[in-house]
């Protein structure tokens, strides 16, 4: 007997001891350095399933039965052997997505339900009572063995008053623990690192104190196992060797069932193995370190029972003999290490026990139900302190419960058999865990009538009867069944009988319990939530699959303050450092649904998944309203709305974002900027080399997967990814995912590029750079538009870790189809504007011809869209020059056609017709008439009306310039003084209009004055009217001594506007006056004598500009062209020579009847002059003046050619 | 991929050790074994179940010690 102080200053101080290992695991957690980052202390944990059960049941059990506590460590041995199957697939969810117990783990796997939550937890806590109240009842029952010794028989010993009561105080003692090392904080991982360091250093405790027990045992007080069991069996102790008298096969195979399912399902395992797991690599060392550690601690345990047996016999507890024996050997030290032992073993057990059901409560239980109550609940206050408040309550109220079972129900009955009770009830949970791990067609509601059977069959062939056997319930309960119907009797259900109570009891639960489970699973149909979550957690070990995501208006800020609610602001900004997206710009951004669901996975690790939906729910703004089913339903329709309305704002903002410009390249390039990185990682455009140098593409679409193709926008989320760079040709090979995307006209899927190898084949080299660089995932789309492949668009993932499925497929056919759309507009576009670019440039003069009557410069700017203004410089007999501008009205190929058709128009007036400006412009006007009713009879809506022209005509001899305008501006004109007016040309109609008659007007222009031509692009603009725009070209123009080209640059300089939307044409012409020496006039009588003279003194001034060559030809010329007059004309007739270019003959008269050429016969008189005018001259021709007419006749001066 | 193969690999071998290991405990095997006698100073029942539960215990340390 030892003293009662000893025993209780030994236990304090070893719980003094267990709170310094606690404390010391945590400071280390805290410094980073953790201890429980280990695999053999991950083993050493596991093995908080020896309980009490084990330490001191497990030898009552094996005097009672031989070997036939076995199978509660076989079981444990086969499943984890299993393990790396299925506790690795459990680890694996549970840290992807935060699932922080076995509650939580069934709620989430069948759509995050709350009432599977709750109904889990209430099951665990009604199981798993009884059987902390077990541990307090060794507790209790040991205390009072080792300090009443030798007073042994156990009804004597469990008589204790309540204070005296050691299971009393270890149950608050434990419970102060457990608050402290088991509540400590609330953080996302939910790890207990001081509680597992303590967990792993009472299993080296137990199973130090249960060896020395056993070696005590068998080697000092008996001469070795071959004695033991020699004397055991001369003793008759047949049990101890057999197993068919006591335990029937069918019971042992039972049992090992269920000792398999127990290892996984206790909630304490759960806690240990899944939660508080590091890594799970640890488990690989587990797996048979922790067998090796259950074999160690029971391999004495029939030696002992035989031991206590040949000692005790039935004298005392069997329960007790681990302890009984080493006292009545003497050895007190050894009963009080084998009592702090067996302390170690139920604290263990109590402690991890109500940390995981605490969790359970608080987390799947107490806050789904005050979340949905009062869903305001989560923007008030620091719901922290309530989440670690509910649990600590939890934590002693448990205790309290099964310290008041173990006071009530408990005393009567075996260690054992309260075990193996709890055992049951945790195995009910079985269908749906390994269930939910394997098949995916496990339904909420499969599951919910399964674990309710199942329950309702423990309670009623397990639990009741033990309240029968402990006098709660008339003894007749048990033989007759209730109200005497005997089919229902507990332990024979259905005149089931022949089966031990725990058989029995596993038998019908199991088969309700997995019988409705799967029935009702498969007339089920699971929604859509419980279908998404079933592939997240059967298809864990594959390639992550996309979770729904929250698609719901949130601000970063909002989900700050939640977390913050729940985690304490150091907490939240930690979970929110750890989000690996991008940083929200500002607490006002909306967060992005991968943010939403971020916050939401961090909060699940600390109140569970169910509470975490709902809180941010309350946040995010879903409502609460009616039942759970409702809620489900709208928020899964709300989902897929949400998800549907996600695709239209992406293809809305691609409708919006690609084809701003007409460029092929741009459109391109825009395209990847709007996928990236919403929908894709990164995102590269290949064009078909024909598109990007605008010719038209084959139509015919066979073999297009050889076409070559030019990359032209690369895109993505960083710049240094190894895809082919911009401007390289690439071909496609034949079978390559992206040739057959082109030939089919189809979006290809390459969900996982690393199972791929065709994709590769476009560059080898490239490709599995590609791979290295973590790119896993493309989508090659066509980018076709009116059957004809413009190019490929190729859509990669890298960071997203979801590859493409078949909802993406057809977005990016999608998004591929509208961007296709648009660059065929800017292809056309560009092809069409280039078509008007050079038909107007072919249309203007490049350069001018060449003449000495004016000195000209001139500027054509065309704007984006091709213009229809023209200009022309035209040489005109008799050292004149006309000077065209004009202006069509309108854009585009019409207006440059048009302006073809009159530019030419008015060449065929000026050159051979010679007509004076106003005629010109009357012609002109009727030509444009016609046009336009052309091309209204043509079906053609736009009509030339509305075109302007300026002619003039400057006669260099004269130094006149006779000027007529239709509806143009009138040209400025820059005196050599430099003052500058704007010249007044007679208002006249735009052309086309018809009816009024144009009217010149003439000018004498001084030598070196200058005329500047220009249209309303220079002048008129949206930010400048024609007024200001005048008043500034009168100012620029101010400076007499610039040459035409220094004007025009000053002009250009002056006045350009940065955005052109109107085309620009200037001419500036300075004005030459030919002297008297180059001018030869004689006025001629109508005398024939006249005409002798006048070759005298034109061969004199030829002779004088050494002309002599020409003397003859031009003496011909003359004298005809006069007689020509005196025959046929009338008034006074002039002769007149001009020595420009070339040599002029100009002979006038006042007649206005036109000469004609005539070929004269053989036997004709007359006839022959102005034949052998055409003959000598280069070029001859008539004019018409006011007065009269003027024929001439021009020739090559040597040296010169004809202009 | 490749990694997952052979995670493949090492699950469905110790699958085989539990599959083998249960058979070993259950009758019929376990009844050849559920007699009277000792071997090695221990009851025949007793000391093949230990032994079983020991080459078990062994082949998940081999197997599992082997993959890395």
């Amino acid at each position: 007997m030892l003293q009662t102080w000893i025993v209780a200053a030994v236990s304090a101080g070893y719980l003094g001891l267990l709170f310094a290992v606690a404390f010391y695991g945590d400071r280390r957690a805290d410094s980073g350095r953790s201890i429980i980052n280990n695999a053999t202390v991950y083993a050493l944990s596991f093995g908080v399933y020896a309980t009490s059960w084990t330490y001191y049941g497990s030898v009552g059990w094996a005097a009672g039965a031989g070997v036939g506590f076995l199978p509660i460590y076989l079981g444990p041995t086969l499943m984890l052997a299993l393990g790396w199957l299925v506790l690795r697939r459990i680890i694996r969810i549970s840290h992807r997505h935060r699932i922080t117990s076995l509650a939580d783990f069934v709620s989430a796997r069948y759509g995050k339900s709350t009432a599977l939550g709750c109904l889990v937890t209430v099951i665990a806590v009604v199981g798993v009572v009884p059987y902390i109240s077990l541990q307090l009842k060794a507790v209790s029952i040991t205390f009072a063995v080792i300090r009443r010794y030798p007073v042994t028989s156990s009804p004597k010993l469990s008589h204790i008053p309540l204070l005296q009561d050691t299971g009393l105080y270890a149950a608050l003692v434990l419970a102060a623990f457990t608050i402290v090392f088991g509540t400590r904080h609330l953080d996302a991982t939910e790890r207990h690192e001081g509680m597992v360091a303590a967990i792993a250093f009472e299993s080296v405790v137990k199973l130090v104190a249960f060896l020395s027990a056993g070696i005590f045992v068998v080697f000092w007080m008996f001469g070795g196992l071959h004695d033991l069991f020699s004397r055991a069996e001369d003793a008759g102790l047949t049990t101890l060797f057999t197993l068919r008298e006591q335990t029937g096969y069918g019971t042992w195979v039972w049992l090992t069932v269920l000792s398999m399912l127990a290892i996984v399902l206790l909630p304490r395992q759960w806690q240990i193995s899944v939660v508080e797991n590091v890594d799970e690599r640890h488990l690989k060392r587990a797996m048979w370190l922790f067998p090796l550690y259950l074999l160690a601690i029971s391999v004495f345990a029939l030696p002992v029972a035989a031991a206590g047996l040949l000692r005790f016999g039935k004298a005392v507890d069997a329960d007790t003999y681990v302890l009984t024996l080493p006292m009545a050997g003497g050895q007190q030290a050894l009963a009080l290490l084998v009592f702090i032992g067996g302390l170690s073993a139920a604290t263990s057990m109590v402690i991890v026990e109500t940390t995981a059901l605490s969790t359970m409560v608080s987390n799947s239980l107490v806050m789904p139900l005050l979340l949905r109550s009062r869903s305001r609940l989560t923007h008030r206050g620091n719901l922290a302190g309530l989440v670690l408040g509910i649990r600590r309550a939890t934590i002693v109220l448990v205790l309290l419960l099964g310290y008041a079972y173990f006071r009530l129900a408990g005393e009567q009955t075996a260690l054992v058999s309260i075990g193996l009770v709890s055992f049951a009830a945790v195995a009910q949970f079985a269908p749906a865990v390994l269930g939910g791990l394997f098949w995916k067609g496990g339904t909420r509601r499969g599951v919910l009538v399964g674990l309710v059977a199942g329950f309702a069959v423990w309670a009623y062939t397990l639990v009741l009867p033990t309240f029968a056997d402990a006098g709660l319930l008339p003894a007749s309960f048990l033989r007759e069944g209730p109200l005497g119907m005997g089919p229902l009797r507990p332990r024979q259900l259905f005149g089931m009988a022949g089966m031990d109570p725990i058989s029995h009891a596993m038998f019908w639960s199991a088969l309700l319990n997995f019988g409705g489970y799967v029935a009702v699973s498969l007339v089920d149909r699971p929604n859509a939530a419980e279908r998404a979550q079933a592939e997240q957690f059967v298809d864990i070990l594959g390639e992550p699959v996309r979770e729904r995501r929250w698609q719901v208006r949130a601000t970063v800020g909002q989900l700050q303050t939640l977390l913050e609610r729940f985690l304490g602001r150091e907490g939240a900004l930690r979970a929110l450092r750890s989000y690996p997206g991008g940083r929200p710009d500002s607490l006002a951004a909306e967060a992005p649904p991968e943010l939403v669901h971020h916050a939401e996975a961090q909060l699940a690790g600390s109140v569970g998944t169910a509470s975490a939906r709902l809180a941010v729910a309350a946040v995010a703004g879903e409502e609460e309203l009616g039942t759970e089913e409702v809620m489900e339903m709208i928020g899964e329709a709300s989902q897929r709305v949400e998800l549907v309305r996600w695709r239209l704002k992406l293809l809305y903002d691609a409708t919006g974002g690609i084809g701003t410009t007409l460029d092929v390249t741009r459109t391109a390039e825009e395209l990847t900027q709007v996928a990236v990185p919403r929908f894709a990682d990164y995102v590269t455009v290949d064009l078909a080399e024909s598109v990007l140098s605008d010719a038209e593409p084959e139509i015919n679409g066979t073999g297009t997967g050889s076409q070559r193709m030019r990359r032209a926008a690369v895109s993505g989320i960083h710049d240094n990814a190894p895809f082919i760079p911009v401007g390289d040709l690439i071909t496609y090979g034949p079978s390559t995912p992206q040739a057959h995307s082109a030939e089919s006209g189809k979006a290809v899927l390459v969900p996982r590029l690393r199972d791929a190898t065709r994709w590769m084949e476009v560059s080898p080299v490239r490709g599995s750079r590609i791979i290295d660089y973590g790119i896993h995932s493309l989508i090659t789309a066509p980018l076709s538009a009116r059957g004809v492949l413009l190019g490929v668009v190729h859509f990669w993932r890298s960071e997203k870790p979801e590859p493409f499925d078949q909802d993406d497929l057809s977005l990016a056919a999608e998004l591929a189809t509208r961007a296709a759309v648009s660059l065929d507009n800017a292809r056309r576009y560009t092809r069409e504007h280039g078509l008007a670019v050079a038909l107007q440039r072919r249309l203007l003069p490049h350069t001018l011809p060449e003449q000495n009557a004016v000195e000209v410069a001139s500027r054509y700017l065309p704007a984006k869209a091709v213009g229809g203004d023209w200009f022309d410089v035209i040489p005109l007999p008799g050292a004149r020059v006309a000077l065209v501008m004009g202006d069509i009205v309108g854009h585009g190929l019409h207006a440059a056609a048009t302006m073809g058709q009159l530019r030419t128009a008015v060449h065929n007036f000026s050159t051979p017709l010679d007509l004076p400006p106003d005629e010109l412009l009357s012609h002109l006007d009727e030509l444009v008439t016609l046009i336009d009713k052309d091309a209204i009879a043509a079906g053609d809506r736009t009509t030339v009306t509305g075109a302007t022209c300026l002619y003039a005509v400057y006669d260099s001899v004269a130094g006149t310039c006779c000027i007529a305008g239709a509806g143009h501006l009138a040209p400025a004109l820059v005196h050599p003084d430099g003052t500058v007016e704007f010249v007044d040309v007679p208002s006249c109609l735009p052309l086309g209009i018809g009816g009024l008659p144009f009217e010149s007007t003439e000018l004498r222009l001084p030598e070196g004055s200058k005329l500047v031509l220009f249209t309303d692009g220079l002048v008129e603009r949206r930010d400048l009217d024609v007024d200001a725009g005048l008043r500034l070209l009168r100012e620029t123009l101010a400076h007499a001594d610039q040459s035409p080209e220094e004007t025009c640059d000053a002009v250009l300089g002056a006045l350009l506007p940065e955005h052109r939307s109107d085309d620009i044409a200037l001419l500036v012409a300075r004005t030459r006056v030919l002297g008297p020496g180059q001018v030869a006039e004689w006025d001629v009588e109508s005398d024939p004598a006249a005409v002798r003279r006048v070759r005298a003194a034109v061969s004199a001034r030829l002779m004088e500009w050494e002309l002599e060559d020409l003397v003859y030809t031009t003496e011909l010329i003359c004298s005809e062209l006069i007689t020509n007059a005196m025959r046929h004309a009338t008034g006074p007739i002039k002769a007149r020579l001009i020595r420009d270019r070339a040599l002029v003959c100009e002979v006038s008269d006042h007649s206005s009847t036109s000469p004609h050429l005539r070929y004269a016969a053989s036997t004709d008189e007359g006839g022959r002059g102005l034949f052998l005018v055409a003959q000598f001259a280069e070029r001859w021709g008539t004019r018409y003046t006011k007065d009269g007419k003027v024929i001439w006749a021009e020739q090559t001066t040597p040296g010169t050619l004809a202009g | 991929m490749a990694e997952s193969r052979d995670d493949e690999q090492l699950g469905l071998r110790l699958a085989a050790v539990a599959a083998a290991g249960f058979v070993l405990i259950v009758p019929p095997f376990l009844a050849r074994f559920d007699r009277m006698g000792q071997v090695f100073g221990v009851p025949v029942l007793a000391a093949y179940l230990f032994l079983v539960w020991a080459i078990v215990i062994g082949l998940v340390a081999v197997i599992g010690g082997r993959s890395r």
